[in-house]
């Protein structure tokens, strides 16, 4: 044939055309949305995020998965993470206390409204402390289990100090560790001196170093799991996005008069009966983060109208000193549910005031 | 027996001496008799040797000091010491309200100090001083064969607690401080809200009362039986032979052998760590004697500066306050208290190492 070779051109032509056209739609077909990306955990690292022996499930509260730790039995007793607004910072911290205090209550522990593995909150402005407030009173009472003992640390802390104060109904004890959140402002904290050794990025790196720093036995509160985890929840596209829309502005105004709120409620607080149920501070003496100074600052706030109000200061004990010091922090605040529990309800307000205030 | 009308069995003439005499002789001695015989709370049910509390108080020779002391209970043995100055107005009393609840746990032994309460004054002038209080208490623990103690002191008892661990630490299994015991430099600054003005003077028995009338929060810290157990021993010839002598012997080279005494336990806590154990700071909220004049509440500076220095070479120091709770709080919250002495205690008996790794941490 005469135009054979033509042919065989043509054939060429057309194949390569296809395979071109077959390409072209393969990376079309590929995702190119970063939310439709699910990362994959390194070797170690447990695909829900899930450490120190226990396993985290899902449950939806009002539209937003939410990730949380559950064990034991007994009464029922919630553990709110600090920090927030990221995928590192998760219920994971509570990791070395759960198991014991498992042995004697119904023990959950759930990531924050876009921390963790939670998702994030359907409208812009609920990115702030009333959203985490609202998403985590809305998993208390989905858990159907009637009032708790609730139990925050640091932002945490804050978050159930604000919790107990808009729904006091659901809140049998309350503990608050070493928290600047809910506490009034006193002068400056160590925090950033500490923290000035610190890269400012990669994120990760810049919380593992951060959590170390302002810990009192670092290498005994963290171990490299920890990390690798929080940096694996991290990394999901919507840690990014969290990101994203807190610095666009997302959660205000609320989120700028946080400040000027927290005023107003240490001062309600101070004049009505509202925040009455026993109250637990515990404080560690060598956080350079939320300083002692912070403590006995909100501890005055409290005590004005609370008389069931007690204070421990631990000693070598850092901002994570649940961490440092598990079976010490657990028996202290078992010990503090356990007195309380037998308690009548009405206890004397105050004897005729001795001083003015 | 039936009874006769006075006036039906007194007729005639003399009625009227009689009647005067049945009204004001024989009338109230029927009554008083009626009175003794049913009991009544104001007549306090005060036991021998001025027991209150329902428990019972006895004796022991210390180095030749006849010493008053409760025993109660079975097991590791815990000495609690109370406040106060000498012979003022603190005795082993005090504790009336814990023991019975320690006692269930511990072999609990509350002594008088040397020269308080019902236990004699020194032989030597010289111990009216705290180093010859502490040195009684640690005979007290040498007499009885007590072995290694759980050691628990209030205020001024605090004090003597202290010294007794630094200078005899291997005796001393846990220490518990409430309502802060050794002045500690620094001291809280300035006046503290102990108002004596309303007191009669302290170099008597009412003063010393009143003082602590005041250093309680609560109303119900004090009650009729343990006032009049305590006056009754505070009256006694060798009680204000003992206050007589304090005042005598308190001069500038008296005062100044305390401060070095302090001076050489707080060098040896700070610079040489001596004090291992663990210790326990207890402190109530509205303790006037560490609220300084000038604040709104009480900012506990004396407890927490006792601390800091405590804790600086001691990892396992922990300090607990009080709400609504003034310079006893064991006394006005006992359960509470009791429950929280014992969670102390037992959290360090179960760590059979320390619970901490102390690593060089930079200097802050």
């Amino acid at each position: 044939m005469s135009n054979a070779p033509s042919t065989h051109h043509r054939r060429v032509a057309w194949w390569t055309i296809r395979a071109a056209v077959l390409v072209v739609m393969l990376m079309l077909s590929r995702p190119t949305t970063v939310a439709a990306q699910t990362p994959t955990p390194p070797p170690g690292v447990s695909p829900t995020g899930s450490i120190g022996g226990l396993e985290a499930k899902f449950v939806d509260i009002k539209g937003v998965k939410t990730r949380y730790y559950e064990a034991g039995q007994g009464e029922p007793m919630v553990l709110v993470h600090g920090e927030g607004w990221s995928g590192h910072s998760s219920a994971n911290t509570w990791s070395k206390n759960i198991p014991g205090l498992a042995k004697r209550f119904h023990v959950f522990a759930a990531d924050k409204l876009a921390s963790g593995m939670t998702g994030n909150p359907l409208n812009d402005k609920d990115f702030n402390i009333q959203g985490e407030v609202e998403h985590m009173y809305q998993f208390i009472l989905a858990m159907k289990v009637g009032p708790v003992h609730l139990v925050g640390q640091s932002r945490g802390g804050g978050c159930v100090f604000f919790l107990a104060y808009l729904h006091p109904e659901i809140v049998k004890t309350l503990v608050i560790v070493d928290t600047g959140t809910a506490a009034p402002v006193v002068g400056t904290t160590n925090r950033q001196a500490v923290l000035t050794a610190c890269p400012k990025e990669p994120d990760w790196a810049e919380w593992s170093c951060r959590l170390k720093q302002i810990s009192f036995l670092p290498e005994i509160a963290f171990d490299d799991q920890f990390f690798q985890t929080g940096r694996y929840m991290a990394s999901f596209p919507k840690s990014a996005e969290t990101v994203a829309k807190r610095k666009a502005g997302a959660g205000e105004p609320l989120e700028s008069q946080f400040n000027d709120w927290k005023k107003q409620v240490h001062a309600r607080v101070e004049k009505e009966p509202i925040l009455m149920m026993p109250i637990l501070l515990y404080w560690g003496k060598d956080d350079p983060s939320a300083m002692l100074k912070n403590g006995l600052a909100l501890l005055d706030v409290i005590s004005v109208q609370n008389p069931n109000v007690r204070m421990i200061i631990a000693n070598n004990s850092g901002h994570f000193h649940y961490r440092e010091h598990p079976e010490e922090w657990n028996r202290n605040v078992i010990n503090f549910i356990d007195y309380w529990e037998k308690q009548p309800k009405a206890l004397p307000k105050k004897p005729s005031a001795a001083v003015e205030k | 027996m039936p009874f006769i009308s006075p006036r039906v069995a007194m007729a005639g003439s003399s009625d009227r001496a009689a009647r005067l005499l049945w009204s004001s002789v024989l009338l109230p001695m029927v009554v008083m008799l009626v009175l003794m015989a049913v009991p009544q709370r104001a007549l306090a049910a005060t036991g021998p040797n001025a027991s209150i509390g329902g428990l019972t108080a006895k004796f022991v020779d210390v180095k030749g000091v006849k010493t008053r002391y409760y025993e109660a209970g079975q097991g590791v043995p815990m000495v609690l010491i109370h406040g106060g100055s000498t012979a003022g107005s603190s005795t082993a009393n005090v504790w009336s309200r814990n023991i019975p609840g320690l006692a269930k746990r511990f072999h609990v032994f509350a002594v008088d100090r040397l020269g308080s309460g019902l236990t004699g004054n020194p032989l030597n002038d010289a111990d009216y001083a705290t180093p010859g209080q502490v040195e009684h208490i640690y005979q007290f623990i040498q007499t009885l064969k007590l072995g290694k103690i759980q050691l628990v002191g209030h205020s001024a008892g605090g004090a003597v607690a202290f010294y007794l661990a630094v200078h005899h630490p291997e005796i001393v299994t846990t220490l518990t401080i409430i309502g802060m015991g050794p002045e500690n430099p620094p001291a809280a600054d300035g006046p503290s809200r102990l108002d004596l003005s309303s007191c009669p003077d302290q170099n008597v028995y009412e003063g010393l009362k009143c003082r602590v009338e005041k250093l309680a929060w609560l109303k119900t810290t004090f009650d009729a039986e343990y006032w009049e157990a305590d006056a009754s021993m505070a009256m006694q010839p060798k009680s204000k032979e003992a206050r007589a002598k304090v005042v005598a012997l308190t001069n500038d080279a008296w005062r100044a052998n305390m401060t070095a005494y302090r001076q050489k336990a707080w060098d040896l806590v700070r610079n040489d760590g001596v004090l291992k154990m663990p210790v326990m700071i207890y402190s109530g909220k509205q303790d006037v004697l560490d609220w300084g004049q000038a604040d709104p509440t009480a900012m506990l500076r004396g407890e927490l500066g006792l601390f800091d220095i405590l804790g600086a070479k001691n990892p396992k120091v922990k300090m607990v306050i009080v709400n609504e709770a003034g310079h006893f709080p064991y006394r006005e919250y006992p359960e509470e208290f009791n429950r929280d002495l014992l969670a102390f205690i037992d959290h360090f008996q179960s760590q059979a190492a320390p619970a901490t790794k102390p690593l060089a941490k930079p200097a802050k």
